[in-house]
Formats: C-alpha cells, sequence, structure tokens
C-alpha cells in the first residue's frame, strides 16, 4: 500500500525519521517498504492485512518501532438513532457479521477539501467529490471501507442477501455484471445497490445534486468476499481490506471518524443512525505468556519491562501475574494474534531480529543418516559428465502434440486443470520430448550435442518416477553410437553394483509410446534379471524427422526408482592371481538374428571358472554369409592356484566348442595368441 | 688361428659399425653362442696341456678386448642417441588436445553443496514427491481451505479423472516434507529436503513456474530463533563466502511463527533475499500429532535459482531450464 509521509507524521507530535530512514525501519520490523519522495510504498502481509492496510495501522506499528507516543482521537459520542420508514436486514449474520448505517440530511457535495485532496492523490487515489472523498479517506486513514448511498435513490427496504442467479448489478464505472447466485449483495426493492465489500453501484451513486446520503460501515467476512472477488474477478480496494479478514470492530471507529470529519465538509443538517445490526461483537483475547518460553524461543534475555512496553505500544493490555507469566489482553483487530507463538513474533520483531546474537543450537550429535538414493544419483551423474555428457533441467509438462507425437495413451497421462499454456497441459510421462528438443536446440551451433536429465516423470492414478534420460547425436552419424550408449549403460550399470543386467533385443515389450519413439529394429530393452528397468537406441526416424533432426538421434531411457532398487554399494575384492593368463581365441559362425550377447554367456558358462574374460573382438557380417554372421571371441583363462597348462586350457575350449556345437554353431578357425 | 688377426679384425668391424643392431650383430658374431671366440674355445680341447694353457690364456683376453671395444661402442652410440633426443624439439606452444567434458548443470552443483554443508551439521537428506495432496501441501501446514494466504501459493491443479476423486497438485514448495517426515520419524531431528516445486504464476527474470527449493527442517527440545540464526549465518559463509552478512527482518508464513526473511548482501551493497524460515507453528506439531509445545522447531527454505544467480552472477532463472549448452559448459 502506498502511505503519504506527512499523512503518517501527522500522527506524532515527535518529528520522524526521513523517508528513508523510516521505510528501512519499517522493513526491519515486518513491512519490507521502498520510501519514493514523500511516500512510502510498504507491503503488507497478508496476517497484517486487517490492521495494516491504513494510515493509522502503519502509524502505531511506527509508534512500537520508535518508542513514538501516538497522537491520535476520535470523537466518542455514539449516534442517537433516528427514525425511518424503511427496514433495513441482514439475512446471513455469518456472512454480514456486522451491518451500520446512518443517515445525513441535507448534505452539500461539492468538491472535497484540497488537504483531504492532496492525501489520496499522495496515496494513489483520484479525487473526486466531496462524498467520495470522505469515505476514501476514512478507509485510508482507519482500513475500514466506507460507502455512501444517494438515500432517495433507494427503494423501499435494503437487504443484505444472497444474489440471485441472472440479477444484473452496473458498478460505479458503468460496467454491467450478470450475477451469479449466491454472491452477497446490498439490495433494495429493485435490486443490487451494490456488491457487498468489493464494489458500489450506478444506481444509488452520490453526485454534487444529491441532497440526502446513507453512509455505510459494514463488515463482511473474507470468505464471501473472496467468492465475489474470484467470481466475478474484481479486486477492489475495499475488497483487498475484507479479503484477509477484518474485525467488525473498526467500524466504530470508522462512523465516528467520518463524523468528525463529515461534519465539516457536507456539512449535514443532521446525523442520525439507522441501524447496527451486530448481533455476536467480536471480543478481546487474553492470552497467558510465560516470558521464560518466550526467550526460550528467540534466544535472547528480555526483561519483562521491554517485553510491557511493546506490548503497550502495539495496543495491547499487559498485566503482570508474576515474574513469569504476563497475561496479554489483544484487542479484537489483531486476528492475527491468537496464542503464545504470535506474541512471541511481536516482541521478537519489534525487538529487533538483528539484535537477536547467533547462538550455535546445542543438540545431540546424531550423525546425518546415508541417504543412498541420493548418494546413486550423484553417482550417476557424475559417471555421465565423466563421459562427456551435460546435465540439464527441462519443464516437467508437455503439450497435447508431445502425446500424439511420442506415441502416447492419452487416459496414461496427467492433466493440469489449470495448465500455464496449452503447451504444459499435462505432466511429463517421459524425459525424451523435452530433452529431444534441446538438443535439437543446440545442434544449430555444436556438433557434438550429448545431454542428460535426471527427474521425475508422471503417469496415472498418480504415479511418479524418477527418471533418468540421455539424448545424443554426433554427425557424421556413424552406426556405432548405438554401441557406445551400449557400451555407456552397461558401465554405469555396472558402477551401481549390478552384476546381472542384460540386454533384450529379441522380446523388446512395446511400452507406452515405444512403438514411435524407437527404431523398431535399432533399441533395446536394459534389464535386471526379468524386470525392464529401461531402453536405449536409436529414436524412430519418423519421429525424428518430425522433431527436425537431419541425422541419427540416439538415447536411453531409464526408470531409476526401478533400477536403483538392484544397486549396491558392496564391493569384493578378488585376490590378484600369481599365475599367467592364458589368451585364446575362438571363432564361431551362428545364425543372423542369434544374440551376442547370449553367445557371449554361453562361452562364460560352459567354460566353468577358470574362464575370466570373455571378450567379444570382432564380427563379421558378409555377403556370403547371408544368413549368418561370424564372430571372433577372446577368451581369458586364468587359474589362482597353478599354472594352466596347453592340454588344460585346450580341455576348457573343447568344453565351450561343445556347447556351441550343441546350437548347431559351427567353428570356423582358432587363432592362439 | 690367428688370435691377434681375429682381433684386429674384430675391432675394424666394431668400428665399421653404424647403430646399436650391427654393433650387437657384430658383438654375436664373434661373442655368441656360436661366434668365433667361443668356437676357438670350444676347440682347445683337441690342444695339449701346454698349449691349452697359453692359447686359452690368449683367447680370454682378446675376449677380454672385444667385450670391452663393444661397450665402450655401445657406450658411444647410446650417447649420441641421448644427445640427438635431447636436441629434438616439438612446438610447446601449440595448445593441447580438446578433451571431451562433460557438465553439470548449475543447480546441481548447488544443491550438493547446500547438502554437504547441512550434513556435515548432522542434516539428513530426503526427498519427497512432486505430486502432492492437498492436506500436506497446505492442510498440514497451517494453511486451511479458505485461508487468503492460500493466495501466496498458485497452485497448479491436477484434473480429476473422477469426480470424487482427491484434490491432487503439484507441490507448490518443498515444506509438505516437514509433516511428511514429522509424522514418520521421532525427534530429535535435522533434515534438508531438495527438490522441484511449481507455481502457477507469470514469469520474469527472477521467477519461473517451476524451480527448485531445499526445504530444511530441525526439530529438538530447545531450538531458538538465535540457533537458526547461527545455522544460517554460518551457511552462508560457507556457500557464499566467509566475509559473508546476512539480515533476518520478519516475513510471514502460516506454518512457522515468528516468520523471517533472510537475506545476504551483495558487492553492491543490496540485501538480496535467500530463504524464508521461521519457528515451527504450534499447528504443523499439532496436526502430525504431536503433544503441544513439547518440541521446538526451526524450518526454512531456499530457492535454488535464487542461491545460483548469487553466486555465479545468473540474470535469468528462465535460462537454467533451457539445456542451452552455451550455458551448461560454463560450469
Amino acid at each position: 500500500m502506498i502511505f503519504d509521509y506527512a499523512w503518517l507524521q501527522s500522527f506524532f507530535k515527535k518529528k520522524l525519521p526521513t523517508p528513508q530512514k523510516l521505510a528501512d525501519l519499517l522493513t526491519n520490523h515486518g513491512f519490507e517498504t521502498q520510501s519514493v519522495g514523500s511516500v512510502l510504498d510498504a507491503s503488507i502481509p497478508p496476517s497484517r492485512a486487517g490492521d495494516c492496510l491504513s494510515h493509522l495501522g502503519l502509524a502505531r506499528e511506527i509508534s512500537a518501532i520508535l518508542n513514538y507516543r501516538l497522537n491520535y482521537s476520535v470523537a466518542q459520542k455514539s449516534l442517537k438513532p433516528g427514525k425511518f420508514d424503511f427496514q433495513v436486514s441482514v439475512i446471513d449474520p455469518e456472512q454480514c457479521p456486522r451491518y451500520y448505517l446512518s443517515f445525513w440530511s441535507d448534505v452539500k457535495v461539492g468538491n472535497g477539501p484540497t488537504e483531504i485532496a492532496d492525501r489520496l492523490r499522495k496515496a494513489g487515489q483520484r479525487p473526486i467529490n466531496a462524498s467520495v472523498d470522505l469515505v476514501n479517506y476514512i478507509m485510508l486513514e482507519t482500513g475500514q471501507p466506507v460507502h455512501a448511498f444517494d438515500a432517495d435513490l433507494i427503494k423501499g427496504s435494503i437487504e443484505v442477501r444472497p444474489s440471485r442467479s441472472g440479477e444484473i448489478f452496473i458498478s460505479l464505472e458503468n460496467k454491467r455484471y450478470r450475477l451469479p447466485k449466491d454472491l452477497l449483495v446490498i439490495a433494495d426493492q429493485a435490486g443490487p445497490l451494490a456488491l457487498a465489500g468489493v464494489k458500489g453501484g450506478k444506481r444509488a451513486e452520490v453526485t454534487q445534486s444529491t441532497k440526502n446520503i446513507l453512509i455505510e460501515a459494514a463488515n463482511f467476512d473474507y470468505r464471501t468476499v473472496r467468492r465475489t472477488v474470484r467470481s466475478l474477478d474484481l479486486r477492489t480496494e475495499a475488497s483487498w481490506r475484507f479479503e484477509n479478514g477484518l474485525d467488525p470492530s473498526w467500524v466504530d471507529l470508522a462512523q465516528r471518524r467520518i463524523r468528525d470529519l463529515g461534519q465539516s465538509i457536507l456539512k449535514p443538517d443532521r446525523i442520525e443512525r439507522v441501524v447496527d445490526l451486530y448481533p455476536h461483537p467480536s471480543r478481546d483475547k487474553n492470552i497467558s505468556f510465560d516470558l521464560t518460553w518466550l526467550r526460550e524461543r528467540l534466544g535472547i534475555q528480555i526483561t519483562t519491562k521491554q517485553t510491557e512496553k511493546i506490548f503497550q505500544k502495539l495496543g495491547f493490555g499487559v498485566q503482570i501475574v508474576s515474574n513469569r507469566k504476563l497475561r496479554v489482553k489483544v484487542p479484537s483487530w489483531r486476528i492475527d494474534v491468537q496464542a503464545p507463538e504470535d506474541l512471541v513474533e511481536e516482541v521478537g520483531r519489534i525487538y529487533g531480529y538483528s539484535q537477536i546474537k547467533a547462538d550455535p543450537p546445542r543438540a545431540l550429535l546424531i550423525p546425518p543418516k546415508v541417504n543412498y538414493q541420493r548418494l546413486w544419483q550423484r553417482l550417476i551423474k557424475d559417471f555421465l559428465v565423466n563421459f562427456g555428457l551435460n546435465e540439464t533441467y527441462q519443464y516437467s509438462f508437455l503439450s497435447e502434440r508431445d502425446l500424439s507425437l511420442f506415441g502416447y495413451d492419452r487416459e496414461l497421462a496427467i492433466e493440469l486443470s489449470n495448465p500455464m499454456s496449452a503447451r504444459y497441459q499435462f505432466l511429463r510421462f517421459s524425459l525424451l520430448p523435452n530433452l529431444l528438443r534441446a538438443v535439437g536446440e543446440n545442434a544449430k551451433r555444436f556438433n557434438q550435442v550429448e545431454l542428460f536429465e535426471m527427474g521425475r516423470i508422471f503417469s496415472t492414478p498418480d504415479q511418479e518416477k524418477l527418471t533418468l534420460a540421455g539424448a545424443l547425436i554426433d554427425p557424421p552419424a556413424g552406426s556405432d553410437k548405438f554401441y557406445e550408449i551400449k557400451g555407456l549403460i552397461e558401465s554405469l550399470i555396472r558402477q551401481l553394483g549390478i552384476t546381472d543386467a542384460w540386454f533384450d533385443g529379441y522380446q523388446a515389450q512395446d511400452y507406452f509410446g515405444g512403438s514411435k519413439t524407437w527404431h523398431p529394429n535399432h533399441r533395446v530393452e536394459i534389464k535386471v534379471g526379468s524386470a525392464v528397468v529401461g531402453f536405449l537406441g536409436e529414436i524412430h526416424p519418423i519421429l525424428a524427422d518430425r522433431l527436425g533432426f537431419s541425422e541419427s538421434v540416439f538415447a536411453f531411457e531409464i526408470d531409476l526408482d526401478q533400477l536403483l532398487k538392484f544397486a549396491s554399494e558392496q564391493q569384493e575384492y578378488q585376490p590378484i592371481s600369481p599365475y599367467p593368463a592364458v589368451i585364446r581365441d575362438l571363432s564361431v559362425v551362428i545364425p543372423q538374428e542369434e544374440s551376442l550377447e547370449r553367445v557371449i554367456h554361453l562361452a562364460d558358462l560352459s567354460g566353468g571358472n577358470l574362464v575370466r574374460d570373455v571378450d567379444l573382438i570382432d564380427v563379421y557380417q558378409s555377403d556370403q554369409l547371408d544368413k549368418e554372421k561370424s564372430l571372433t571371441l577372446r577368451i581369458v583363462y586364468q587359474s589362482n592356484e597353478k599354472n594352466l597348462s596347453a592340454l588344460e586350457v585346450g580341455k576348457l575350449e573343447q568344453k565351450i566348442i561343445k556347447a556351441f556345437q550343441q546350437k548347431g554353431w559351427h567353428l570356423r578357425q582358432s587363432n592362439n595368441a | 688361428m690367428d688370435l691377434d688377426q681375429v682381433s684386429k679384425e674384430a675391432q675394424q668391424a666394431i668400428n665399421k659399425c653404424r647403430d646399436l643392431s650391427e654393433l650387437e650383430e657384430t658383438a654375436r658374431h664373434y661373442l655368441g653362442k656360436k661366434g668365433v671366440v667361443t668356437t676357438a674355445f670350444s676347440q682347445l680341447t683337441k690342444l695339449s696341456l701346454s698349449q691349452k694353457k697359453s692359447e686359452g690364456k690368449k683367447l680370454n683376453q682378446v675376449q677380454a678386448i672385444i667385450a670391452d671395444q663393444v661397450k665402450q661402442k655401445e657406450k658411444d652410440f647410446k650417447e649420441n642417441l641421448f644427445q640427438s633426443k635431447s636436441e629434438s624439439k616439438i612446438d610447446i606452444s601449440r595448445p593441447g588436445k580438446k578433451i571431451k567434458l562433460g557438465h553439470l548443470h548449475p543447480l546441481t552443483k548447488v544443491v550438493r553443496e547446500v547438502e554437504d554443508i547441512f550434513q556435515l551439521i548432522g542434516f539428513s537428506v530426503v526427498e519427497g514427491p512432486e505430486l502432492e495432496t492437498e492436506y500436506y501441501n497446505f492442510d498440514a501446514l497451517n494453511i486451511p481451505a479458505d485461508h487468503p494466504a492460500r493466495d501466496i501459493w498458485d497452485t497448479f491443479w491436477i484434473k480429476k479423472s473422477k469426480p470424487k476423486q482427491k484434490k491432487n497438485l503439484l507441490r507448490t514448495h518443498t515444506s509438505p516434507n516437514q509433516a511428511r517426515y514429522l509424522e514418520k520419524n521421532q525427534p530429535p531431528l535435522r533434515i534438508i529436503v531438495p527438490g522441484m516445486c511449481y507455481r502457477h504464476e507469470a514469469t520474469d527474470r527472477t521467477h519461473g513456474f517451476q524451480f527448485m527449493q531445499i526445504e530444511g527442517l530441525m526439530v529438538d527440545e530447545q531450538v531458538s530463533l538465535a540457533n537458526f540464526k547461527a545455522v544460517v549465518e554460518r551457511f552462508s559463509q560457507m556457500f557464499f563466502g566467509p566475509d559473508t552478512e546476512i539480515r533476518i527482518i520478519p516475513d510471514y508464513f502460516p506454518f512457522t511463527e515468528p516468520s523471517v526473511e533472510v537475506s545476504m548482501r551483495n558487492k553492491a551493497g543490496e540485501w538480496l533475499e535467500i530463504m524464508g524460515a521461521g519457528l515451527v507453528h504450534p499447528n504443523v506439531f499439532k496436526a502430525v500429532g504431536y503433544p503441544p509445545y513439547q518440541w521446538q522447531g526451526f524450518a526454512f527454505g531456499v530457492g535454488v535459482e535464487r542461491l545460483a544467480m548469487i553466486k555465479y552472477g545468473l540474470d535469468d532463472v528462465r535460462q537454467l531450464y533451457q539445456g542451452d549448452l552455451r550455458l551448461i559448459q560454463q560450469f
């Protein structure tokens, strides 16, 4: 809210600090404030909207911060009730806890006084006429919205009631609203006169020719006002003050103050009370407050006297019960102060958090729990970065178009009811769409782009999975990229202490989007045991083209929640054999569709314990071998107990050959190295 | 055999050698298993004892001479070789070969650093869901439905597939994990919770609708605001540098009371907000079923982008979600 510095000064006899200094003080004690010339722009937290969206409210804070005496008084006499030939009623006191109406006869509505117009202008409001300026001034001073009706334009009785569906309301600005059901309105026999707590209407507007006015100072429940604001998307100075909750006791101050000021401005013949409908007056609260507890919470040694003074300046009553207990009487308008912890905050912020001395906590020396999930995440990122990939974060949202582009089932995607835009309508079901786009963007500037992301993906019902994905281009696209990624993922998984991972290209299941996302033949499932943990391979050429790639794109996507279940940090030392290893190569011809991984696995298995390692060193694919492929395995034999003789190695080799032959595969030649 | 002749020939042959391999060849010719001198030794058996003695002595001398000459020649060769190797030149001014290097995202670097600092003082790192219930995001944090403060967290709501389904949302902060963790664990406890959060807000240079936050929570029998100040001061000095100055001013959050804002002073002397914090509101303890006022705590929420901006001088948070290599490769 914008505050006029001179207006704030008018509450004090003592000179206030400069606007800049005052702004800093307010910032340090609860209200972030900037000074701009002779005005202050203070942001009032929602919890304080009920008493600080007013010059009086902020002045009270200043008085507490500076320990200045607040100089403010209003007429104490209550207004005499008059006799009127119309009824005023409130249908639901819960929505309108208080309704106060006064009648001012024979007023002169000219231009308002310049002093008031000046202050209004400084506080950001346009002066209009004496009546409007007066009610606005009262609101900016006390925080209580006040409204004036032309009494002679009201037809019959006044009712505070819910709107009827389809009712028409025309605002002061001549804007027409067709109201839905159940918004709170002030209405006469002809319909709505005002939207309760939000906006006055055109029909009973006060103008220069108005003779008699009704001045309303009412209290409306914040839920009711918020409903109107939301439903009509109409936020006003008045609604702002009601929306966070306002205490009905402010009505007293406002109606007294408006009489003080209004007498000389509108020069009414007489002022009478029409009604003050206030069935359940709000009450001050008494809170028992333990000073030891206060000191412990803030970690300061504040005296009883200091504490008492702070409360008094804030308008609270204090009674000292014992040397450690106070009884604090909190005025009803401090709706944010309900419990002892709220009082701790009041003392703390006025005392000043900058005055609190840092004091390290004393606690049991309990070491933090090791979060293995987090450690694995770190290991994985470091691993990929060490191999030259770059980490990214992408938005967690996708569009409807992404669903169809990547072949995702709409039923499985989680949709937002209020997305930022159509582009961000769904929660991402895969990391790949945005990651591939980022690769595409970078490809405009870099020849080699290798990105990865670790993040959550989502699918119905309420599923959330930590996922790892990478996407790479490396033109000119060589067929090696596939194997590079495969090798990368293989090593990554091994780093996680997972030994039974393998790649399955044969029965690769079609998971969501699989058929549109991946190249039908250049992709594999990543498996641990029998569980599918992810996919790797080439992006489908059609999809790559749609995403604007002219080259082949390679990617992987791994369900980390799933994979990390198998991760283990246990590492066991294998003794280093003092005996030399014997290396033999073996070439075998196998059917075209046979999995190389299975051949290697079979060699390893059938050779027994003394086979230390099996490596694929060559795959030969000739036109003659059109239904077959030839491969060469390098097999390492080694014992921990003795030198292996040529005879022993030969026996082991025969076992492997036999296993191959049982599969119907034949040997080509054997080179001994 | 004329041993003098052999010795002379050998000397000539050795002198003629042009490199080490020729020298080896020559040495082998005379001194090898089947070499001239070795063969001569084997012939000695055919001689009489006295001849054996004199010829043998001579042969030994010749063998020693040749060996000595080979050794000398070898030394010469090696010296020359070392000389020429030492004299060879490369262009040491040429730039080193480019090594392919990957880079961690700056947000990851910030989160790791924060995690490491807090783990040093006994905070465990835990994680929670991004897809959150209305209860944990709001109700359990003293923000009931209709509470005006709900407006501060403009929320992305999940479309219900069935009308009766409970309302889910994308968490607007990491604070739901205060309640989640307190429910399942027994104080005293200290945790930090890093994670992605979402708010339905217009974006600008310093705000994104998606951002990363780190929640902190310490609950013990006696925890004060002065304790929090000590922790956050130490954290700031470890994270930003030993001379870092911080400021604590009042703020408002429904789930802390009192609530504060922590700022650090940058080189230009401006205060930059780094976190919101406060003492845990008794209603949060109440929501997770703790007896009122038995436990005390402080909680804080740090904006990771904010820390990254201050630490690295980034000027637009939105850049952090573009995957632009020109940015990432600087880290």
